[in-house]
């Protein structure tokens, strides 16, 4: 388990080369460019899931969230121009040179054997029909009035192949016990600011019926984040948080960092219908 | 890439001894230690349609880079905990944190709802011979403390054929069947012989040799 801490905020379009010069000077590296795609899986609805484990202890049910990277030479087969201005063309509900069969192979496994051998090879030197996934669970943000940033434990794993007879990871995950619940695709750039300190400007879709539908319509998110590795070190989180802190000041007046709602980052499934 | 388990209750913690006596003539060295781990997991949803299985098994193989395998009816999924495992594009498209746990810590701690942990059958410190034909893992098992009997797992590197393969396995069995008494039990199958995945086929092959 590890602890996130981070801060978030939004600029609009306009400003985007702007921010990006200005945090460019400011970290000294120009930014990465990075993309993602993320499936939110969910308890089967179906099943009569109790609340309490054999030891009698009260468990929630959270969401699993599925998540790997877009191979980005779809998007930009140039790797020299592959720098931030590749977002700039992102500001409609279409995602530009994605074909989005791609993601559903991903999930479900292709049925073509050709086409999954072309899959692995493009992801550096896969054999044949690799799975690589990362799987984690977050828990709700720590709560209380004093937090100066939001801090988040999340319990992560790789997944590295599926096999079986229907070799997938949802035919997996439907085993044990989890359905689809939606689909998210991330572009960003990525600036690696000091102390540890990561700052993410990204634009999100929600995938629906091989549509693409914009979050972001407008703006990017921002978002200003430290990883601790074991939460129980504290000196970590207390420097992690000074970082944050840091960053906040220096960019207060121009971008206001703040701490997200610890509503809106739950994953448990009881929550949605609050937000 | 060939593999097939045998398992036998009826063994008795010196049988190893006496199976490595038994094969010591056709060595061709003697490699490191290894361990696995088997657990079993019990769905606890009521509300299953009639007939349809509850049980999940985690093998985790510390010889094969800590890795687990998750078999549940013919799916499986392999996982690891290792960092340095994880894939460059994981980590570099913001999807891992870099920060990992085993599967068996994220069922325990986030999803003990569903699952409950049943059985934990453990083979450790177990020795690898190596003979001309095959890689021969053999150790003995135990649950919570109990000795439950020997297991041994027969793997060959070689791209062979499955008759040949076959052969070499019938060669040990015959030294088996003199050191042994009573039935033991074996499994060579694969998951999906149409698309072989050496460790999904040996973690299938435990499941079917260990699950009574």
């Amino acid at each position: 388990m590890m602890l996130q801490l981070s801060l978030v905020s939004s600029i609009d379009d306009a400003s985007y080369d702007l921010f990006v010069s200005t945090l460019s000077n400011l970290c000294g590296n120009p930014p990465v460019v990075f993309g993602n795609f993320t499936a939110m899986l969910k308890p089967n609805p179906a099943f009569d899931i109790e609340q309490v484990n054999s030891k009698n202890q009260l468990v929630e049910q959270s969401r699993i969230k599925l998540c790997r990277g877009l191979p980005l030479q779809e998007v930009e087969a140039d790797n020299a121009k592959r720098d931030f201005r590749l977002l700039k063309k992102y500001q409609n509900d279409e995602v530009q040179g994605l074909d989005l069969q791609i993601i559903q192979d991903m999930l479900h496994g292709s049925r073509d054997l050709d086409e999954m051998e072309v899959d692995g090879g493009s992801n550096k030197g896969g054999s044949g029909a690799q799975d690589v996934w990362s799987l984690s669970i977050s828990d709700i943000p720590t709560a209380g009035s004093g937090r100066k940033v939001s801090t988040q434990a999340i319990t992560e794993t790789t997944v590295l192949a599926s096999g079986g007879s229907s070799p997938s990871i949802v035919s997996f995950l439907s085993e044990l016990g989890y359905v689809l619940d939606f689909q998210l695709l991330v572009l960003g750039i990525k600036f690696n600011m000091n102390n540890g300190v990561f700052l993410e400007l990204s634009k999100i879709w929600r995938l629906n019926d091989g549509r693409t539908e914009q979050i972001t319509k407008g703006g990017f998110l921002v978002k200003a984040f430290v990883n601790v590795a074991k939460s129980t070190d504290i000196k970590s989180i207390n420097s992690g948080t000074t970082s944050l802190l840091a960053l906040q000041k220096e960019l207060s007046g121009y971008v206001e960092l703040e701490i997200p709602d610890r509503k809106s980052m739950d994953s448990r499934l009881e929550n949605k219908n609050d937000i | 890439m060939h593999s097939t388990v045998i398992f036998s209750e009826k063994a008795t913690p010196a049988s190893i001894t006496e199976f490595h006596d038994i094969l010591s003539n056709d060595l061709v060295s003697i490699k490191e230690k290894w361990s696995f781990e088997f657990k079993t997991y019990r769905l606890t949803v009521k509300n299953l349609p009639q007939g349809s299985s509850k049980l999940m098994h985690v093998i985790t193989f510390t010889n094969r880079d800590n890795q687990s395998v998750i078999i549940k009816n013919n799916s499986a999924i392999v996982t690891s905990p290792a960092t340095e495992g994880v894939q460059p594009s994981l980590t570099l498209n913001g999807c891992s944190a870099g920060t990992l746990d085993t599967f068996d810590n994220l069922l325990a701690s986030k999803l003990s709802n569903l699952w409950t942990q049943r059985q934990n059958i453990k083979g450790d410190f177990g020795s690898t011979f190596k003979t001309t034909e095959l890689t021969v893992r053999a150790t003995n098992v135990f649950s919570y403390g109990g000795f439950k009997g020997l297991l041994i797992e027969l793997e060959c590197e070689d791209d062979v054929s499955d008759g040949e393969f076959e052969q070499r396995v019938m060669k040990i069995r015959h030294l088996l069947d003199d050191m042994l008494t009573g039935e033991y039990r074996v499994c060579s199958a694969s998951m999906d012989p149409k698309n072989r995945n050496l460790i999904c086929d040996l973690a299938f092959q435990y499941v079917k040799v260990l699950e009574v």
